[in-house]
């Protein structure tokens, strides 16, 4: 399955390459949701500090969603093949995971340096544990959006339905990811470990239950 | 090699198949012919292991089908209406993948081997998205004869190609017919089909309404049979 996997990652790896359709676009909205955060929000590190944290995991889950809830897209093209071939399914959803992840992770690298920036509000101090917080929360954003991408890639009401999905189901993952970060900000700190356990606890419900279930995701 | 035994599928409320069964054998070439919604692309579907029949059962190569039998997907060689290729990828990728994804040895001479033979070696290397629809259309072809299947399904593969682009399809149909393999085609191009088919079916409303060697077939009694069902066995 890692094999059939790793060819399918390139293969979605070279698209994104030559057309830029999924990043590119995503990075241009986030972008531009932060200016709009630092036009609107005018009160100086004090009044925003507190806000931050929801701020910025919105502004990278509303992003992220235009290139994860397109990732799937491209499979309308040949993707009766890909069923069709002799591999696992499984291996098709881990190289969408895979994409996903990557796509998040580089959006999460513009993106928060650039609230920072036009919010006022200084990163977390401890660098590392926010780093952890990011990296959870990619990877949580990435295997739903998979998820439900895979789940939605045949319906006609497509543009809808992923929306309507994917943003109630990882209200979970939103609520741990800007709870850590608060935590890391020095409010309530002591309930850091749970938030980030929280959060691992989604990301892994939503590798495994969808790699295990993808050959009959693809037959709905 | 098929034997299809009351093959049933339903489609939330819609009856698409009402129990189709019918035989093929190696070397045989079968022709699929009826009217839009008929249910030949939902047979298809069940035939190339991408659906489940809800009831009735598939016998391939001699073994009960399933979904998730690789080995037997393996065996199987599939196009359907669109040709199956990304077309952000060059011609010459699009195979590689797909030898990959099939464990092919010497994939990169295969590739272009099988690029030759259907007359896309000069376009290798340029992106699918350039191609026309029947250049997509041949690449689909050379995807679908890439790892030498047994059984080829086909729906309405003369779509989108130009005539010598027909001529080397029925050639390429009848060769793999001719080692030994076996065809189903699903098509309206009747004069065509009956030109290259050994056998003829024809479904309507969800069952086989007729089916028979073309040779034993008289061409008034096919005309009358497939007039009725175009006539009315389809949507309704």
């Amino acid at each position: 399955m890692l094999r059939a996997a790793v060819w399918l990652f390139w293969k979605d790896l070279s698209l994104e390459l030559r057309g830029r359709e999924l990043l590119l676009p995503a990075a241009i909205f986030g972008l531009i949701i932060a200016m709009l955060y630092g036009f609107a929000f005018d009160g100086g590190q004090q009044v925003l500090r507190p806000m931050f944290p929801g701020l910025l995991w919105l502004g990278i889950f509303f992003s992220s969603f235009l290139a994860v809830g397109r990732a799937f897209g491209v499979e309308a093209e040949a993707g009766q093949q890909l069923l069709m071939a002799p591999i696992d399914r499984g291996a098709i959803f881990l190289s969408k995971l895979a994409l996903n992840i990557l796509l998040t992770l580089v959006l999460t690298a513009v993106l928060t340096p650039a609230f920072s920036l036009l919010l006022g509000v200084a990163l977390p101090h401890a660098t590392w544990l926010f780093l952890w917080t990011l990296v959870l929360g990619v990877v949580g954003f990435a295997a739903a959006g998979s998820a439900m991408g895979a789940l939605t890639v045949q319906t006609r009401l497509r543009e809808l339905l992923l929306p309507a999905l994917l943003l109630p189901f990882t209200s979970p993952l939103l609520l741990g990811a800007v709870n850590a970060t608060n935590a890391l900000y020095g409010k309530n700190p002591s309930q850091l470990g749970s938030w980030l356990w929280l959060m691992a606890a989604f990301d892994g419900i939503f590798t495994l239950v969808p790699l295990l279930l993808f050959e009959y995701l693809t037959e709905v | 090699m098929l034997e299809a035994r009351d093959l049933r599928l339903q489609l939330g409320d819609r009856r698409v198949l009402r129990g189709v069964s019918f035989t093929l054998g190696a070397g045989r070439c079968l022709a699929l012919f009826g009217a839009n919604g008929a249910g030949k692309t939902s047979l298809l579907s069940l035939l190339s292991l991408q659906r489940t029949p809800t009831a009735g059962s598939l016998s391939l190569f001699g073994g009960e089908a399933a979904v998730d039998d690789l080995a037997l997907r393996r065996r199987l060689g599939y196009l359907g209406h669109d040709p199956g290729v990304f077309l952000g990828l060059t011609g010459y990728e699009n195979l590689l993948l797909h030898a990959r994804l099939y464990r092919l040895q010497d994939v990169k001479e295969r590739a272009v081997e099988e690029l030759r033979r259907v007359g896309l070696a000069p376009f290798r290397h340029t992106l699918v998205r350039s191609y026309s629809a029947g250049m997509r259309q041949r690449l689909g072809l050379a995807r679908t004869l890439m790892h030498r299947p047994e059984l080829l399904l086909l729906d309405e593969p003369h779509q989108s190609l130009d005539r010598r682009g027909q001529e080397l399809l029925d050639r390429l149909v009848r060769e793999h017919c001719a080692a030994g393999g076996a065809a189903l085609l699903a098509t309206h191009e009747t004069e065509r089909a009956l030109g290259l088919a050994t056998d003829v079916m024809v479904l309507s409303r969800g069952r086989v309404s007729y089916m028979a060697p073309i040779a034993d077939t008289p061409r008034a009694t096919f005309e009358q049979v497939l007039g009725e069902a175009l006539g009315g066995g389809g949507l309704c």
